[in-house]
């Protein structure tokens, strides 16, 4: 195994990782009740928001 | 949106619509992981479907209520809400045939996840393509199901250019 190999099993090792990582939240994500996942929606639209509008200075309601 | 389950509930009641159920990004959240959305779509049957202002109704019910109107939606509570009539067949049924939830106690009408694949493939956008794939990745439909109620309403060839697209067997 050359110097190549080890930065490419490095490389999938980093990858397979994130994307275990992903599946492991999404499931958990899908575990949530409906109002759960709705109040969670909630906060990153009003996050959404509130980034929108710091730049005109307004606060959304 | 419990709000909106109580709003929706009581016009039905008040025979200010015929029926409704949630469509869109907020019942695709009930079947797969959450996905960002700015507002709520509701599918909402109308007695008089041949008029222009076919919405009017419930608009000037919503105002009698003290909602106000943000651009062409409704704000219930913290959400903006698009009521859109059945504009097919599909979206009919899709109406029709939706399930009763329950969100945090208020029985709230939502569209099926199969009915929610195929509108979503009719609309066939980028977001709505991948709607599909959420669903089918959350188990909360076959390509089987898909595939017979994208058959039944015409829409075989869109159906037939998702699975090439995607590669589905």
């Amino acid at each position: 195994m050359n110097g190549n190999d080890l930065k490419t099993d490095s490389k999938f090792n980093e990858v397979s990782f994130l994307l275990n990582r992903y599946t492991r939240r999404q499931q958990k994500l899908r575990m949530l009740t409906w109002p759960e996942k709705v109040r969670l929606v909630e906060k990153v639209r009003r996050s959404v928001l509130l980034l929108k509008f710091s730049k005109k200075g307004v606060n959304p309601s | 949106m419990r709000e909106l389950a109580e709003l929706l509930n009581e016009m039905v009641a008040k025979r200010v619509i015929k029926n409704y159920a949630i469509f869109g990004a907020m019942a695709q959240i009930r079947y797969a992981e959450p996905v960002a959305t700015l507002d709520i779509d509701v599918l909402v049957g109308v007695s008089e479907v041949e008029r222009i202002d076919i919405l009017e109704e419930i608009y000037s019910y919503c105002k009698k209520k003290g909602y106000s109107t943000e651009g062409e939606a409704i704000r219930v509570g913290t959400w903006p809400v698009q009521f859109v009539p059945v504009f097919s067949d599909l979206t009919r049924d899709a109406m029709e045939q939706a399930e009763t939830a329950d969100f945090e106690g208020v029985p709230l009408r939502v569209v099926e996840a199969k009915y929610l694949a195929v509108i979503a493939l009719n609309v066939g956008r980028a977001k709505d393509l991948a709607r599909i794939l959420a669903l089918h990745e959350a188990g909360a439909v076959t390509w089987q199901e898909v595939s017979m109620i994208a058959n039944q309403y015409g829409l075989s060839h869109e159906w037939k250019r998702f699975k090439n697209r995607f590669q589905i067997q």
